[in-house]
Formats: structure tokens, sequence, C-alpha cells
């Protein structure tokens, strides 16, 4: 038994292991805590071994580790203390957790050894949250990484569930839930659990479990960024379980994290160099592989890699010849289509100035009474309609507020102009291309008149007044069309045409409008 | 003792609410990210498995699932569904993301939610509308297939600040994978 030669914690100073050299001038600390000899449900073989692994792993990567194994409620209590205090001006933390664990009601529990779990009320007493353990890694200002390996099949969970009449909903039966991220530091965090949430992990046939395995291989790669580790140890973890363990990493890492820092002295590769190394030996698993969920764990390690156009397309194509093709999506087509896609994606600018572009779609669209009343424009957005309509060139009248025959000419113009059906009337989608189309001009001519749409100047009644006086004068109207404004002075006799029959309906419209 | 769930992990809000002083744009590959299945995989299986097909693309999905979410910061004129021009270019960045071949076969909820004392029960109509026209104005002007999104008005049901339901924060758009695969 390892558990009385270790004691029950202690401190390890920063064992340097052969080899890596460990020039890291930043602090680094690490709790790890191993739980095997649980007092209720019997031993996990495990949970030791994996701790005192992984002890000795971060103790060779520079970390000042705090250990703890088969520790009861208060020893747990006193261990976290104790690596509170040593987060302080710590530039990297990590928590690291084999053992038991359960989640009731979203927060996870680690389960300390002496925890019985056989009472409905008092079983909170017996568990540590682990929330409080992550407040304390996230006092430091730095960047942390939790390793939860606590999934373990839990017998203790379906006792508790049996106790408290909870069902699976709020209890999960076995493994953990997410941690809320807003518990963890801001400066950049990586949560990782040894499976899915809700499921539950293989405590392992050999020496260590499979996730604490794949860890161990992977932590100490060199000059490899966190996140590149992450698919590397789901793959061995899939590979080691057969597919039904899959681990799970949340990561919110502000920059690169690189746990291993070597400085080669054998310079002849730049920095360059050993990304791309690993991010050939993934892809080449992948084409080894032929595997879809391979080719995707490269793409997610390297969405804008050497190999990613390559990978999306045989993804596509393994799809295809899996016959689960995309409805729609001929056989060439996909592989063609894509990397124009992918590079869309990447040319993009946010910047860019928005342009509509006038689509079928939108000419099909029904707009006419129904649809403009949906858009429940108050007086003052039925201003600012008259405004755009106006400053799209079109004679809407002065923005009043008021949608008579001049709102309905200035719509029908403008639809003209544009290329949308005639009808005089809006819809949201035409709407949105007023809006698209006049946003500059609008927002020069708010910045000039700031009050133009909340007063309703002396102005704007008396244009109602010319209104008025224009009715009567529909027969001059007729006779002498004026050229819509916004349109080119040359027009061709069709749009001549359609712009004195628009006048002539306007006319008619007149007589029967009571605006 | 039974505290409420809620969704942890899965979703990063990236802005929120039409009243937000600087409405945050996204970067598509940001919202590609958050809404592919891959980050978020083992919690949609669990699902499927547990409680498989319990929820419905095109009407509110129940609470305490984590779906992959994403907040959108859509901005609309007022107490109408008239988008503004920031949320329609919040909408361009959108369809970007939509249209990329990851997204391909999968399906989205584009869910609208309103909170507002003066609107009473005319919360739900808006959600609905808002909802319907975000999803409009993305298959209408940027070609995203119409049955890859559904539009859900919330109303006021599902707040995100409990403490306070009217606060903006609560007002908001989200676009939910929604894909049964």
């Amino acid at each position: 038994m390892l558990k009385p030669l270790l004691g029950k914690f202690l401190m390890a100073a920063a064992v340097v292991v052969a080899g890596a050299a460990v020039a890291q001038a930043e602090k680094r600390v690490a709790l790890v805590i191993g739980n095997s000899d649980y007092e209720a449900t019997g031993r996990l073989p495990n949970p030791e071994r994996d701790a005192l692994a992984m002890s000795r792993k971060l103790g060779g990567l520079g970390f000042d580790v705090i250990e703890g194994y088969n520790l009861t409620y208060d020893e747990l209590r006193e261990t976290v203390r104790q690596f509170a205090k040593e987060t302080r001006g710590a530039d990297l933390s990590v928590f690291f957790y084999a053992g038991h664990g359960i989640a009731v009601d979203q927060v996870n529990y680690i389960v300390p050894v002496d925890a019985q779990m056989n009472d409905p009320i008092d079983w909170e007493f017996e568990v540590y949250a682990l929330p409080d353990i992550l407040r304390s890694v996230s006092r430091a200002e730095s960047a942390s990484l939790v390793f939860l390996d606590a999934c373990r099949d839990n017998p203790m969970a379906s006792q508790l569930a049996e106790l408290r009449g909870m069902s699976t909903r709020t209890l999960n039966q076995s493994g953990l839930s997410l941690v809320n991220p807003l518990a963890l530091p801001t400066s950049g965090s990586v949560v990782a659990y040894a499976t899915e949430p809700g499921d539950v992990a293989f405590d392992g046939d050999g020496e260590n479990s499979p996730f604490t395995a794949a860890l161990l291989r992977h932590i100490g790669t060199a000059n490899t960024d966190f996140a590149v580790l992450t698919s590397l140890i789901t793959r061995d973890v899939l590979e080691m379980t057969g597919g039904s363990q899959r681990p799970r990493f949340d990561v919110s890492l502000t920059g690169p994290l690189v746990l291993n820092r070597v400085e080669t002295v054998v310079s002849q590769a730049p920095s360059v160099a050993p990304s791309l190394d690993v991010e050939k030996i993934i892809f080449n698993t992948a084409r080894d592989t032929g595997d879809i969920a391979d080719y995707q764990a490269y793409l997610d390690s390297f969405p804008n890699g050497v190999f990613a156009v390559v990978a999306r397309n045989a993804i596509a194509r393994l799809k295809r010849e899996a016959g689960v093709a995309e409805p729609g999506s001929q056989a060439g087509r996909v592989a063609v289509a894509e990397p124009e896609l992918a590079s869309a994606t990447r040319i993009y600018r946010s910047s860019d100035p928005l342009v509509l572009p006038m689509t079928q779609a939108a000419i099909g669209l029904a707009a006419n009474k129904t649809t403009e009343d949906e858009l429940a424009l108050t007086r003052m957005q039925r201003k600012e309609l008259q405004l755009r309509l106006n400053l799209a060139g079109q004679k809407a009248g002065r923005p009043d507020g008021i949608v008579g025959k001049g709102t309905r000419r200035g719509i029908r113009g403008w639809q003209r102009a544009v290329g949308f059906e005639v009808t005089g009337y809006m819809n949201a989608v035409q709407y949105q291309m007023l809006v698209a189309k006049t946003e500059t001009a609008f927002a020069q001519h708010m910045s000039s008149n700031p009050d133009a749409l909340t007063k309703v100047s002396t102005k704007s009644r008396k244009s109602t007044g010319t209104t008025k006086k224009r009715k009567t004068n529909t027969t001059q109207k007729v006779a002498k069309p004026q050229a819509p404004a916004p349109a080119p002075k040359k027009k061709t006799f069709t749009e001549s045409l359609a712009g004195i029959e628009d006048r002539v309906r306007d006319a008619a419209k007149d007589a029967f409008d009571k605006d | 003792m039974d505290l409420k769930t809620w969704c942890a992990g899965v979703a990063i809000v990236l802005g929120l609410g039409a009243s937000m002083a600087v409405a945050q744009e996204a970067s598509p590959v940001a919202l590609i990210e958050a809404l592919s299945p891959e980050k978020t995989g083992p919690t949609v299986r669990a699902l499927s498995s547990q409680n498989a097909l319990a929820f419905l693309p095109d009407q509110p999905l129940p609470e305490g699932y984590d779906f992959p979410l994403v907040g959108v910061s859509v901005e609309f004129q007022d107490d109408t569904h008239i988008l503004t021009m920031r949320g329609m270019r919040s909408l361009r960045t959108v369809a970007v993301a939509l249209k990329d071949p990851s997204m391909q076969g999968h399906s989205f909820q584009v869910a609208a939610h309103v909170f507002s004392e003066k609107l009473g029960s005319a919360q739900f109509p808006l959600s609905t509308r808002r909802a319907r026209a975000v999803v409009q104005h993305l298959t209408v002007y940027y070609g995203v297939p119409q049955e890859m999104l559904f539009a859900v008005g919330y109303g006021a049901t599902r707040p995100v600040d409990r403490a306070q339901p009217y606060s903006a924060r609560n007002t908001r758009v989200e676009l939910i994978n929604v894909s049964q695969h």
C-alpha cells in the first residue's frame, strides 16, 4: 500500500525530471487529490496511483504540488486551505482530482473517503463542493487548469437518489455536471472532464484510469499548445475505451498555453515546426484510420490548417460514401463548393458596408396593408419611414408621421426604383432594404437635424395644408407630370408611362382618401 | 430543496439585448464554434439517449438541457420587429456562420425573448414576430435554407436574469442547435 508511506498530504518541491528543461520563472502551483479508500463503498484501485503519477508529472513541469491521498472531509478542507494560500501570485494553477464525484442540482461535489451518504439530510455535510475549491483557484490572477477524473461509477449516487426520492434530473446518477464558467478566472481556464458530463468514467483495468493515462502521456509534450493536447488526449481515451468514454474539455484560454516550453539549442527548426509536426501527425492519423471523427478532431484543432480543405473534403466524401449525404447536395458539388465557402468565412469582414442583395425571394414576398399593419409602426417610426423615403430620392412629403397619399406615392416610387412589386405598402423585408439603402444618408441627416423625428414642427403642419390644397389640383398634376426625383434623367418610354400611370392612380385614390 | 437547473458551460453569450450600448459583433468562426455539436456533442447525445426526442425543434425547448446555444445581439427598433442597421449587421455574421460547410445538415431554432413591463400580453406575439423576422431576413436575403431554421417566440417565459425580469439582458435572441443526430 502506498498510502502509509506517502502520508496524508505532503508538499513536493518541484521535482525536476531529467531532460525537461524547466526554465520557467513563473510560479506554478498544483493541487492533486486522489481518493481510493472509500469506507462506505469499497476501494477504487486507481485514483491513488493516478494522483501520484500526476503529481510527479506536474512536479517535472515545474509545479509546486500539494498532494492529498485518501482525504477525509476535514483533511480535504485543510488541504484546500493550504492550496488557496499557495495560489497567491501564481501564474498558472492546476487542480487534479481522481476519485468519486457526485453532481446534485447541477453542483459538483467531491466525495471524501469518510462519506457515508446514507442520510438524506446529512449528506451535504459529508461532501465537498467543487465550487469552493474552484473559488480558491480563481483567486489567482492566472490561468487555471482543472482536471476532473471523477465521474467513476458511483454506488453512492443511486443510494442517495433513493433516499431523497430525487429524479435523475436533479441528481446525476453517475458522473458530474458542467462547471459554471463564471466561477473560473477570467484570465483563461480549461476544465477537463474524464467523460461527458452525466456519464460514467472507467476506473480502468490498468495502472491508471484511461483519462489519467492519456493525460500523463501528453501533458508534457514539448512546445505544444494545450488546445492541441486536448485532441490527442481525447483520441487516446476513445481508443482505450473502445469509443465508449469521451473526455470533454471546456477551453476558454485567452492565449496559447504551453506547459512544457523547451528552448531547443538545436535550432534548425523555427517555432512553427513543432505545431506543424503535431498537425501532420494528427492529420496522418486521420488519413490512416479514415474515420470522420478523426478528421473532425484535426479540424477542431486546426480549423485553418494546411490540410483543412483536404480534411473537409474527406469528411464530405466519407459522409457521402456512408450514405449520409446532405439532401439536395449532388456528389461532385460538395467538394467544389466547400473550399469556396470555407474561404468565404475567412475573407469576410464585419466592417464591410452592408449591402442587401435583391433576391427573388425578397421580391416574391407579399407587401400589402396586412404586412404593413404587422409592422405596427408608431407615429415616430412612420416619420422615419417618410424621411427615409425622401432620402432615397422619393417625394413622400414632409415627415409628419401621417401615412397618406404622399407616403404611398413615395413607397410606390421607391418600390419601382429598387425593383419590388409596386404596391404602395411596406413589409418587413422591404423595410429592411429601405433602412439598409438609406442608412448613411439617414445618419447624416439625423446628425445635422437631431430633432428631425421628435418634434412636430410648424412646417410639417403647413405641409399638411399644402397636401390638402394639392388635392384640388389633381388634374393639373396629371397634366404636368414631373419626373420622379430619384430616377436617372433619361427614361425609357415604358418607365415614363409607368410614372404617369402611377400618378393617375394617385389622383384617383385622392378622391377617396380622407386622410 | 430542488434548485433551479440552469445551463452552464455550453452557452457562450456573445452579446445580448437590443439596448446594449455597443452591440458586440461576434465573428462567424466564434459562432460556428459555439453552435458546433462537436464541442457539446456529448451532451446532445446524452440527451437523445436518455430522453429521446423529448423536444420539437419548432416549439419552446424544455428547460434544463444543454443545447449548443449562442446569444446573438440582434437589435430592433423600439418595440417592433423592425431590424435596425446594427441588427442586420449581426445577422450578416450569423448568415456567414450558418452557410459554413460545417453547419450543413444542422438545424437551428431562432429563439426570441421579450421582457417589457409595458407591453404586457403583447410580449409573446412580439417575440414571435421578432423570431420570424430574423428567420425571414436570413432566408430571403442570404439564402439560408428555410428548413434549417425554426422561429420560436418565448415571450417573457425564460429570463436569464431572474432577479430582475425586466432587465435589458432578458430581451434577447438566441440561436440554438436543435439537430437530432
